[in-house]
This record gives structure tokens, sequence and C-alpha cells, in this order.
């Protein structure tokens, strides 16, 4: 069963690279291909896409705000984000406005085409230089996390501060921080944003809990 | 502090004339008082004691009291007779052992009982009358019988040339008031209008925080000099807190303006050099597929060095972009590098005309560069300029750059640089500042319609 795509990237060199990726693919069915926001969605309305592959940054449209508008219209599309660097504030936006996935443009052409068949399945695909993890730590089940601390995690991901969950738990904010540390610790995580990454990535949390 | 009290000293020490006269004039009521009173006290004991004498002459004893009740004539003919002589000054009243009126003055005998009705035998007193006016009584028992004789003078009608002076006594009280008032008035205001807006005004001054506050405002309290005082230290001020705002006005320019290019330096390397490594590793993982042909893999770097080298030029161009390397090589170099990439840049004519003996310091030719740089691209992207003229002159009045386009112009009465730079459009003060940090001044003029002319000028 093919995969009808369409791609939307800015830049011509890096369109035209992942271009030649995808025509490796005998499954992958590229049925549009656009340089801006705009066309990237008028032809997203037209063409319906099995997967869209979009830029994070665009100029008019942006890849965040065009897979927003795919979720608010309720198109059958699932839309997969390619940047150019690991901002994980971008990557956790773009999840947050609908994208399942998201893969740098520098990975290899298998990268890809694994990532697309991945989300094209209904899966969550996140590129493992954003979220800082090794290579076998995909198969790595952490630590369990505990109820408690999963409530704290999904609060933070919703960009509660530390002072809104306490409030909203009924907790201390010293006591939030402590939760906090101790995902940290359990995910191999650095940050807030990268503690949700991984945590959407280990299973621990459902991309669906991240959506309001 | 000592300042402070000086002045208070001073302040009392111009108290001390007016409360020593003061002082002296009521001293000497007191004495003259004294004096009058006994003045009066000896003279009406002396006419008491002449009136006794006349009715003792007269044979005003009590022999005669029996027939002058009857046939109604004078009862002390004696002294009848002196009185009406009129020969001293003072009135007389003569009573009966009871203190009842027989004879003299009713206005005195009135006097005497209003001021209860019993005098202390031989000791002169003073009393008033309805009008203030005042005298001076002694009661003496007459020798003859039992009677007592009264005599009183009225202040006013003392005979003495010296006691006249008593007429205009009155008013010493209060010309005495009059000058205490008129110093304690003339001192109130000295403190009100002087001592107290000075005090006030020292204070503020040393506790205003220069560049943030202004002093209170002028409440028309103070005289005039000192208000004048006020309003000067009110300008100076007002300066310091004008030059304050300008520093931070300045300090916010240069941190959004650095925030902005790193925001642009950003975004660029964003857009190019990072897109082209990307696609360079893409064509490299594509070189290195494991069923590649020969061709494939050749092919894959080809372009992958394609992609390499417009990597090295947008790099380069982001270089120049940044800090030209060809600024070392003088102005006219420069000019004539930045000219001709601009040129083609843009697709603009530009004419180029440097003097050829025109040699600058680094930081001149940079200022004259980076105006040229942003001359050009605004009278590309706002004047959509076909030909720009850039000429570089060396006369009399010093070096001249003269920036002119045929674009369409723009009206500079409904626009002002202080106005566009809040807006964000930084273009015609950036090189107002290029040339001020080198001395030199810039001038624009612009018609709609017209092209714009712009003239860089350092003396």
């Amino acid at each position: 069963m093919s995969i009808n795509l369409i791609l939307a990237d800015d830049h011509p060199l890096t369109r035209a690279g992942l271009m030649a990726y995808l025509a490796k693919e005998q499954d992958f069915n590229v049925i549009g291909e656009y340089a801006d926001g705009e066309s990237a969605w008028n032809g997203i309305k037209e063409l319906t896409p099995q997967v869209a592959l979009l830029d994070i940054r665009m100029p008019g449209l942006d890849g965040v705000s065009i897979t927003r508008k795919i979720k608010e219209e309720g198109l059958p599309v699932v839309s997969l984000m390619l940047t150019s660097y690991d901002a994980q504030q971008y990557v956790l936006s773009s999840l947050r406005a609908g994208a399942r996935g998201y893969v740098l443009k520098s990975s290899t052409a298998d990268t890809l085409s694994r990532a697309i068949r991945i989300v094209a399945r209904g899966g969550l695909y996140l590129d493992s230089e954003v979220a800082n993890t090794v290579e076998e730590g995909e198969n790595l089940s952490p630590e369990p996390i505990s109820a408690r601390e999963r409530e704290v995690l999904l609060l933070a991901a919703k960009g509660l501060s530390g002072k809104e969950i306490a409030s909203q738990l009924f907790i201390s904010e010293r006591t939030v921080q402590t939760h906090l540390a101790s995902i940290y610790d359990k995910l191999g995580a650095r940050n807030k944003t990268e503690s949700m990454l991984l945590a959407l990535k280990y299973g621990v949390v459902m991309l669906e809990e991240l959506l309001d | 502090m000592k300042q402070k009290s000086r002045l208070f000293y001073l302040a009392l020490s111009i108290c001390v004339p007016p409360i020593g006269i003061v002082f002296l004039v009521a001293l000497d009521l007191v004495y003259s008082n004294e004096n009058m009173e006994m003045l009066a006290r000896s003279y009406v004991e002396n006419f008491t004691e002449i009136m006794i004498a006349h009715m003792e002459k007269g044979g005003d004893g009590p022999a005669r009291e029996r027939e002058s009740l009857n046939d109604g004539s004078v009862r002390f003919p004696g002294l009848h007779t002196y009185m009406s002589l009129g020969r001293l000054p003072g009135s007389v009243v003569v009573l009966d052992a009871n203190g009842a009126f027989l004879y003299g003055s009713e206005r005195i005998y009135e006097l005497i009982k209003n001021n209860g009705g019993s005098l202390p035998v031989g000791i002169a007193k003073s009393i008033y009358g309805d009008g203030g006016e005042r005298f001076t009584v002694c009661a003496y028992p007459a020798p003859f019988g039992k009677y007592t004789v009264v005599g009183a003078i009225s202040w006013l009608d003392l005979p003495q040339e010296t006691l006249r002076f008593y007429r205009f006594y009155n008013i010493w009280p209060y010309i005495a008031g009059f000058i205490s008032l008129w110093s304690a008035i003339a001192i109130w205001r000295l403190w009100k209008l002087v001592l107290k807006p000075l005090g006030k005004l020292e204070q503020e001054m040393s506790l205003l925080r220069w560049g943030e506050e202004l002093p209170s405002e002028d409440d028309g309290g103070a005289f005039f000099e000192l208000r004048k005082l006020r309003s000067s230290f009110t300008r100076v001020a007002q300066d310091a807190v004008n030059r304050v705002s300008i520093i931070k006005t300045c300090m916010n320019d240069m941190v959004s303006v650095a925030e902005a290019e790193r925001t642009k330096i950003s975004r660029d390397i964003h857009d190019g050099p990072l897109q082209d490594v990307t696609a360079l590793i893409q064509r490299i993982h594509l070189a290195k597929l494991p069923d590649n042909t020969l061709e494939d893999t050749a092919r894959e770097l080809d372009l992958a060095e394609k992609i390499a080298m417009a990597t090295v030029r947008e790099m380069r161009g982001l270089c120049d972009f940044l800090n030209p390397p060809w600024l070392e090589l003088g102005l006219q170099q420069a000019l004539t590098e930045l000219t001709e990439r601009q040129s083609s840049q843009y697709g603009v004519q530009i004419f180029l005309d440097v003097d050829e003996d025109i040699e600058f310091s680094e930081s001149v030719t940079l200022s004259f560069f980076r105006v040229v740089q942003e001359a050009v691209t605004n009278s590309v992207r706002h004047g959509e300029a076909k030909n720009i003229w850039v000429d570089v002159r060396k006369d009399e009045k010093g070096y001249e750059l003269v920036i002119q386009d045929d674009g369409h112009g723009f009206d500079m009465h409904n626009s002002n640089t202080a106005e566009l730079r809040v807006e964000g459009h930084r273009g015609l003060s950036n090189m107002e500042e290029r040339m001020a940090i080198v001395g030199g001044r810039l001038k624009v003029i612009s018609y709609p319609g017209e092209g714009t002319c712009i003239r860089g000028l350092i003396p």
C-alpha cells in the first residue's frame, strides 16, 4: 500500500535532498511539493495526502500553524514536522498543535522513511537527536514514574508554572520541584521540555493527553 | 548647619532694635507716669491745704453754719470767694461728717461716689472719670468743723508746662504698639519671604535625586530673587532629567538594535548556511546509500560539491555584510566594491565619483561606507530608484558625501527621524548617528516624486 505525501520546505536545496530521499522508496507517492506555507495549505486541502511533511519555519504560514489548521478542519492528514535544529520548544508546540512527530532534515533517508511509515500507521515518531538519548534507548524502558509525578509532568507540559501546578494539585511548590527533579532523573532529561518529549517517546504519557 | 545658625542670629539681631525701642518706650511711660502721679499728688495736696486755709480766713467755720441754711446765701463764702477768682485750676468738694455733699463741684462728688465713696484721709489718690479722664483727689479734714474738704485736679488741667505733655500722653502707647507691630510684621515677613523659603529650597536641593526629580513648584511665597533662584534650579534639574531620559532612550535603542541585529544574523544563518549544510548532509547520505551505482554516487558527490561551494559563497556574503574586509583598502576602493555589489544585487545603476586625494581614518571611512550602504538600500527599497549617484568631494568647507537618486522621494514634513525611530525605522537616524560619531552632520532633502538627496558633511 503506497503512502501519499506532500512536502513543504522553503529552502530549494534541502527540498531537493528530501525529494531525492523520498524517491528512493517505491511505496512513497509525492503528490505535492511546495516552497511556502500558503500553497502547502492549499495543496493539503485539495489533495488530502496521508502524510504532510512540513518545515517548521516557512515564510507565510509556518508548519505549526498548518498543523493546527489541519486539526481544526478535521482533515485526515497526519503532519510530520521537519526541522533544521533541535529547538525543543518548537517541537513541543508543534506536538501540541497536533503533529504526530518530527524529523531533523539532516537525518538519513532511512530515518525519514521509518518516521513516515510510523506516523502513517498512526504512531508517534520523535527524532532521537531532538529528544536527547542514545539509539538503544528506544527500547529501554525507564524507571517507572509514579502517578503523582505523571500528573505533575502533564501539567508542566501544558505550560503551567511550578506555582500553578502546586495550587492545582494542592501541594507545595517545593514538592512540585522535587517531583520534577525525580522525573528528570528517571527519564534522563535535563529540563521540562525534554522530559516531556522523552515521556512521549517512552510511552509514559500519550500524545492525546497533551492536547486539551 | 553653621550657615543656617548664622542666618538665625542675623534675624535675631534685626529683632533687637525694635524690641529695645519698645522696651525703652514702655520704661519711659512708666517713669513719666510715676512723675506725673507725684506732681499731681503734691499739687492736689497743696491745693486742698490752700482751700482749707482760705476757708479759715473767710470764716467758713461752724459758726456760720446755722444762718447760712436759712437765708439761701453761700454756705462757705471764704471758699466761694476764692474759687470764684479762678486763680488755681482744680475743683473742691466739701462733705459733712457723714460724707454727704455740702458744697462744691457735683461732678467730682459723683466721681468720688462712683469710686467707692470713701477716701483715705490725707493721702492723694488717682481715680478715673467717665471718659477715661484722670483725676487726682485728696481729702483733708477741716480743722474747724466736722467737714471733709476734698480737692481734685483733672490731669488735663495740670498747670505746669511740662505736664501739658500729658495731652499727648495717651497716644504714646499707641505709637509704641504701632512700632512694635510694624517690626513684628517686618520680621514675620522676613521669615516668611526669605528665611523659610531659603531653608526649604536648601533642604530640597540637598535631598533632590538629580536626573529623576524636579524641585517642587514655586508656591509664590518667596521674594522675587529667591523665586528666580528656584526656577533656575528647576531648569538645571529639568536639564538633568532630560539628560537621563536621553541616556535611557539611547541605551534602550542600543539594546534593541543589538537584539534586532542578533535576530537578523540568526535568521540569516538559519535560512542560509544552516540549510545549505543540511542539504550537503542529505547529499552525503544519498551518496552513501548501499544500493547506489557508481554513477549515482558520483552524481550525488557532484551535487554535494556544488552545494558546498554555494555554502561558502553564502557565508562569505554574510561575513561581507557583517564586517566588510575591503574597508581596509581605503574609502575609494571600499565604496567601489560596495556600489558594484549593490548594483548587481539590486539591479540598479550606481555612479560613483570619489575625489582622488581623499584619505580618511578608518572610522570616517566606515561612517561614509555605512551611510552609502544604508542610503542605497533605502533608495532601492523605499524609493524604487533606478539610478543612484554617489559623490565624495573635498572643498573649502570640508568633506562632502552626496547620494542622489531618481526614486519617488517622500514627504519630509510628514515625518521626522525621531518619530520614525520610535516606529522602528532606524535608517535615517542610523545615518545621522554615523555622521555625528565622526563629528559630521547629515541633511536629507526629498520631495514626493522628485527623488531623494542625502548630504553628509564633515568640516
